[in-house]
C-alpha cells in the first residue's frame, strides 16, 4: 500500500517526540490514516529517542518498513536511522549538530540549521521541535495554515504568547525554505476524513472500553507502559464518580480490586511484567474466591526488569498458567488499537459472565501508538452485570453453588441473608473451609469448566485472506498488524494464504480456529517472544507441524520478515519444526 | 518485657481438618434477624465453631467483637470482616456477617477495596501479627497515611501459629522458637516491630491497645474503633497458649494508660507506645479527613466541570450497546 513515513529522531528532552506528535495531528488533520511507533530510553533525561508517523489514504495495520523523510536533530540519529531511509527519501539534518553527514547517494540530503535558526528567527530554544515539524511539513507541501491550525488545536487554551511563539516559529521553517528556494520534496494532499475518526493511543483505547463497559473501580501502581491507563483514568473516572486510586504496590492494586468485586463494582487494575508476576498470589484468589476482575498487562521485554520501553510478547505462559494450582482465568489480547476498545468491552463482560479474572494483553508498541480510527458501534454488544443473589437464593445462601453453568449468584454486602466469606482455601458450597478430596475435585471441576465456552463471543477471531490457504499464518495481539500486510502482499501476488488471529488465548477458540490450524498445509505462528510461546500452546491443542517466527528484538516483527516465511514456506525453502523441544537445534543454528 | 519460655512442642495441628461430614451436613445458617428486634451478640455467631486452641485469646477477640456489634445494633448484613492468613484470620467464618478470607497479609488493601466500594457499611479488617507486621507491613504504614475509614483489630501473640511457633516480627528479641532455635542474650538481632508507635508515625489517627484478658474494656475499644472517623488500629494482646503462652507476664504487667494521657497529643501518644508493652488504652485520637471524603471532594469537583474527554466518550460508545 503507498504510504509516507516521517521519522523525528535525536535526544531525549530536545522535543523529538512532541515533534512527531505534532506531524501526527496534523496529518491526521488533513485527512490520512496515521500509525505512530516510538521509541524511547528508560531514563528520563538523555538517551536517544524517536517518534515516527506513517500515513496512508489506505488503513494501516503496521509501522512500516522504511522511512521517507528522516528528521536529524543530531549525529546519533545520523548514525542509527540514515540507513534505514528508503531509497529516494530525504534526510533533513541540523549541520551545527551533524558533523559527519550520510555519505548516502540515493537520498536527498537537505541540511537545515535548525538551532541557529531558531535562535536568530525565533528567540526561543524551546521552538526547536514546532520549527523542525513545520520544515517537514514545508517540504511536504502542506500549507503553513494547516499546520498553524493543528497546533492551534492541540494547545487550545494555553496562553496567547505560547500560541504566539508557535506560529513564529511555523512562519519561520516556511521562510527559510522559500527564501533559500527549496523546492517541496512532494505535495501531501489535504483533505477531510469521509467518517469522524479519533486520534488515540492503544492504552486510552483500554480505558475507553473499560469506561464504555462500566468499569467503576480502577487501582494501579505506575510501570512502564501501563502507567498512562493509570493516569488517563485518574482524570477520567471522577468525572463519572467512581474510584480511580494509586496503590502502595501491585499486589495492593489487585487486592483493592478484589475488595471492590467483592462488593459489586466491575474493577480492573493495569501493570506491565514485574506488576504482573507479583499480582499471581492475588490472581489465584480471584479465580477461587470467583471475582470478576480485569487485569490489564501491558507486555515488555522480560525478564526481570528487563527492556522496560520495548515492546515483546512474552508474558503469554505466565498469564495463561501463571499462579500455583491449577487457577481459571480468561487471557485476551486485542490486535490493534480499535480492537482493544473492543476486547475491553468483552473483558468486562466475560470476567462478569464467568466470575473470572480476565487479563488483557497489549504490549509496549500497541499501547503507546497512536492511530486515527473510527470509533466501533457497540451494536451487537451487551455490557453484562454479573448474576447477582435473588431472593430465593438468599433463603439457604450458598455462595459457590453448582449450578449447571458452572456459575453461582453472588450476594453482595447490604443483601439481608447472604452473608458469606469469599475463600481462597478451597471451600464447600457455602465458602466454609473444607478440604475433602470430592469437594475439592467438584470445586476445581467447576471453576476451571464453567469458562470452557468463553471464546464463543463474536469477536474472538479475526479471519483473513483466502479460505483455504496454502500458508496460514497465526499471530496474536499487536503482532497482527504486520501479518496482515504481509497477507495483502502475498495476496495481491496472486498467493493463497490467509491469517487467523484469535481475541482470546484461554481458552482458545476452537471452531473458526483450531480446525483451520489443523487442515491447513503449512502454518507459520509469528510472535515476540524467543520460546514460541502461543506455539506451545497450539501443540497441546492440535498434531501437527509449525513454522517458527519469532523474534525478540525491541521492535516489532516487520510485514517483510514474515512475507519472506510466507515465500519461504510457499516455495518449499522452509520447513515446519516437527517437536515443539527441537527448539533448541533450531535456535542455535 | 514477656518473658521467654522455649517453644513448646506442637500440641495439636491448628484447626485444619474438617470433617468429610461437613460437605453432606452442612452447618445450620444463621437466623437472618428480624426487623425491630434488637440484636444480641448471639445473633453475630457464624456458622463454624472456632477452630482455635483451648484458652487461645481469640476467643475472648471473638467475644468482644460479637458484643460490640450489639451494642452498636449493627445489622450482619451491613458489616464486613476481611482477614489475611493465620489462626487470627479465621475470624471471619466465626461471625455471622460478610466476609472474605484473602491471601497472606492482604487484608488492608482488600478491606480498602470494600470500602471504597461501599462506604456507607461497616468494614473490620481483622488478623495476627505475622499477618499484618511482617508480610503486610507495607500495607499497614500505607493504610495508616491513607486513613480510610475503616477498623484494624490485629490479634498480637508474638508467634507464628498456623504454622506451629516460628519467630514473628513482634517476638521479643531473644526469643527461642522452632526458626529461632539458637536465640538468646546477644544471638538475636531482630528487633521486634512496635506496632503502636508504627501506626501513629504512619499518620493512622486511631490507635489503641487491648487485652483479651480484658473483655469489657476490650468491647468498648472495638466500639470506639469501628464508630471511629477514619483509620482506627487497635492492637490486641491475644496470647497463644500453644506455641507462645504469655498469659502469666500480661496478667502480671498488664494495666491501664495513666487517666491523665492525653490521646490528643501525639508525642504523648509516641511516648506511651515506646513505654510499655502492656499497657492497655487508647494511646492516639486525630481527627482528619478520611480517604473516602478525600475522593468525594475530588469527585465533586470533577463532576461539577461536566462530563468531558474520554469519560464522555464512553458514554456515547456504551450508549450504542445492544444485547
Amino acid at each position: 500500500m503507498a504510504s509516507t513515513t516521517f521519522r523525528f529522531a535525536g535526544e531525549s528532552g530536545e522535543g523529538v517526540i512532541s515533534a512527531g506528535e505534532i506531524a501526527c495531528l496534523a496529518l491526521s488533520d488533513i485527512g490520512f490514516n496515521v500509525f505512530t511507533f516510538e521509541s524511547y530510553p528508560a531514563e528520563i533525561k538523555g538517551g536517544h529517542c524517536w517518534y515516527q508517523v506513517r500515513s496512508s489514504d489506505d488503513e494501516l495495520a503496521s509501522a512500516g518498513v522504511g522511512v521517507d523523510l528522516l528528521c536529524a536533530f543530531n549525529q546519533e540519529a545520523i548514525d542509527l536511522h540514515a540507513k534505514v531511509v528508503s531509497p529516494g527519501g530525504v534526510i533533513v539534518y541540523d549541520p551545527g549538530q551533524v558533523t559527519v553527514p550520510p555519505t548516502r547517494t540515493d537520498v536527498r540530503l537537505l541540511a537545515i540549521p535548525f538551532d541557529e535558526l531558531v535562535k536568530t528567527q525565533v528567540q526561543s530554544a524551546k521552538s526547536k521541535n514546532v520549527f523542525a515539524v513545520a520544515t517537514v511539513a514545508a517540504l511536504s507541501g502542506i500549507p503553513a495554515a494547516e499546520v498553524k491550525k493543528t497546533m492551534q488545536k492541540k494547545y487550545k487554551g494555553k496562553k496567547a504568547e505560547l500560541l504566539a511563539l508557535n506560529d513564529k516559529a511555523i512562519d519561520a521553517a516556511y521562510a527559510h525554505i522559500v527564501t533559500n528556494n527549496i523546492p517541496p520534496l512532494t505535495t501531501m494532499k489535504i483533505g477531510h476524513h469521509a467518517e469522524e475518526r479519533t486520534l488515540i493511543n492503544g492504552n486510552d483505547a483500554i480505558a475507553l472500553g473499560a469506561l464504555a463497559a462500566g468499569c467503576d473501580f480502577f487501582a494501579g501502581y505506575p510501570i512502564t507502559p501501563a502507567s498512562s491507563i493509570l493516569e488517563g483514568l485518574s482524570v477520567e473516572m471522577p468525572k463519572l464518580g467512581h474510584v480511580c486510586m494509586q496503590a502502595e504496590d501491585e499486589m495492593s492494586s489487585l487486592a483493592h480490586c478484589l475488595g471492590a468485586s467483592y462488593a459489586g463494582k466491575k474493577s480492573a487494575t493495569a501493570t506491565s511484567g514485574p506488576g504482573f508476576s507479583l499480582m499471581q498470589e492475588l490472581l489465584g484468589l480471584a479465580s477461587t474466591a470467583e471475582l470478576p476482575v480485569v487485569i490489564i498487562n501491558c507486555m515488555r521485554g522480560g525478564p526481570s526488569t528487563g527492556l522496560p520501553t520495548k515492546p515483546e510478547q512474552s508474558d503469554l505462559n505466565e498469564m495463561v498458567y501463571g499462579s500455583h494450582g491449577e487457577a481459571s482465568r480468561i487471557v485476551m489480547a486485542p490486535a490493534g488499537v480499535r480492537d482493544s476498545i473492543i476486547q475491553t468491552v468483552w473483558a468486562f463482560n466475560l470476567a462478569e459472565k464467568y466470575q473470572v479474572p480476565v487479563i488483557i494483553a497489549t504490549d509496549h508498541s500497541l499501547s503507546n501508538r497512536t492511530e486515527n480510527i473510527i470509533l466501533p458501534s457497540l451494536k451487537g454488544t451487551p455490557i453484562v452485570r454479573r448474576k447477582l443473589a435473588t431472593e430465593a437464593d438468599l433463603v439457604d445462601y450458598k455462595r459457590y453453588k453448582f449450578t449447571p453453568d458452572g456459575v453461582s449468584p453472588q450476594a453482595i454486602p447490604g443483601m439481608v441473608g447472604g452473608t458469606h466469606t469469599a475463600e481462597g482455601l478451597e471451600h464447600n458450597e457455602y465458602g466454609n473451609p473444607n478440604y475433602t478430596g470430592s469437594n475439592h475435585e467438584a470445586m476445581i471441576k467447576k471453576r476451571l469448566h464453567k469458562i470452557d465456552d468463553a471464546w464463543k463471543y463474536p469477536a474472538a477471531l479475526e479471519t483473513f485472506g483466502d479460505q483455504n490457504p496454502d500458508v496460514l499464518v497465526v499471530t496474536w495481539g499487536s503482532t497482527k498488524g504486520p501479518v496482515k500486510e504481509a497477507v495483502l502482499a502475498a495476496l495481491q501476488e496472486g498467493k493463497k494464504v490467509g491469517y487467523v488471529v484469535p481475541k482470546i488465548l484461554n481458552p482458545l477458540p476452537e471452531t473458526g480456529f483450531l480446525d483451520l490450524i489443523q487442515k491447513a498445509p503449512q502454518v507459520i505462528v509469528a510472535e515476540m517472544n524467543h520460546t514460541g510461546q502461543l506455539e506451545g500452546l497450539l501443540r497441546k491443542r492440535v498434531t501437527r507441524d509449525f513454522i517458527r517466527l519469532n523474534k525478540v528484538h525491541g521492535t516489532p516483527l516487520t510485514w517483510l520478515e514474515i512475507k519472506e516465511k510466507i515465500d519461504g514456506a510457499l516455495a518449499g525453502k522452509i520447513k515446519a519444526t516437527a517437536t515443539h523441544s527441537s527448539l533448541k537445534q533450531e535456535m542455535t543454528a | 518485657m514477656s518473658t521467654n519460655p522455649a517453644a513448646k512442642p506442637a500440641l495439636a495441628s491448628a484447626g485444619h481438618a474438617l470433617p468429610e461430614a461437613d460437605m453432606v451436613k452442612p452447618v445450620a445458617r444463621p437466623a437472618i434477624p428480624m426487623a425491630g428486634v434488637p440484636l444480641a451478640a448471639k445473633d453475630y455467631k457464624g456458622t463454624l465453631p472456632p477452630v482455635w486452641c483451648p484458652g487461645c485469646g481469640d476467643f475472648a477477640v471473638l467475644a468482644a467483637m460479637q458484643k460490640a456489634l450489639a451494642d452498636l445494633q449493627l445489622a450482619p448484613h451491613d458489616v464486613t470482616f476481611v482477614s489475611g492468613i493465620g489462626c487470627s484470620s479465621r475470624f471471619p467464618h466465626f461471625m455471622n456477617a460478610y466476609g472474605f478470607h484473602a491471601v497472606h497479609g492482604r487484608s488492608l488493601p482488600v478491606a480498602v477495596g470494600v470500602k471504597l466500594a461501599m462506604p456507607e457499611r461497616t468494614v473490620i479488617a481483622v488478623g495476627g501479627d505475622g499477618d499484618g507486621m511482617a508480610i503486610g507491613a507495607g500495607h499497614f504504614v500505607h493504610t495508616a497515611r491513607r486513613n480510610p475509614k475503616i477498623a484494624y483489630v490485629m490479634m498480637d501473640n508474638e508467634i507464628y501459629g498456623l504454622t506451629k511457633g516460628q519467630a514473628s516480627p513482634t517476638s521479643a528479641i531473644g526469643l527461642k522458637t522452632k526458626s529461632t532455635p539458637f536465640a538468646g542474650e546477644g544471638k538475636s538481632a531482630d528487633q521486634p516491630i512496635n506496632p503502636l508507635a508504627l501506626a501513629i508515625i504512619s499518620g493512622a489517627t486511631w490507635v489503641a491497645r487491648g487485652y483479651s484478658g480484658k473483655v469489657k474494656e476490650l468491647t468498648e475499644l472495638i466500639k470506639q474503633a469501628i464508630n471511629h472517623d477514619g483509620y482506627a488500629f487497635l492492637q490486641v494482646i491475644s496470647p497463644c497458649v500453644t506455641f507462645h503462652d504469655i498469659y502469666e507476664a500480661a496478667k502480671a504487667n498488664q494495666r491501664q494508660l495513666e487517666p491523665t494521657h492525653d490521646a490528643k497529643d501525639k508525642f504523648a501518644a509516641m511516648k506511651a507506645a515506646m513505654t510499655d508493652h502492656w499497657v492497655t488504652g487508647v494511646f492516639y485520637e486525630e481527627h482528619r479527613q478520611h480517604f473516602g471524603a478525600a475522593l468525594d471532594a475530588q469527585k465533586k469537583d470533577a463532576t461539577a466541570k461536566g462530563v468531558t474527554g474520554l469519560a464522555a466518550l464512553s458514554q456515547k460508545l456504551a450508549a450504542t450497546s445492544t444485547a
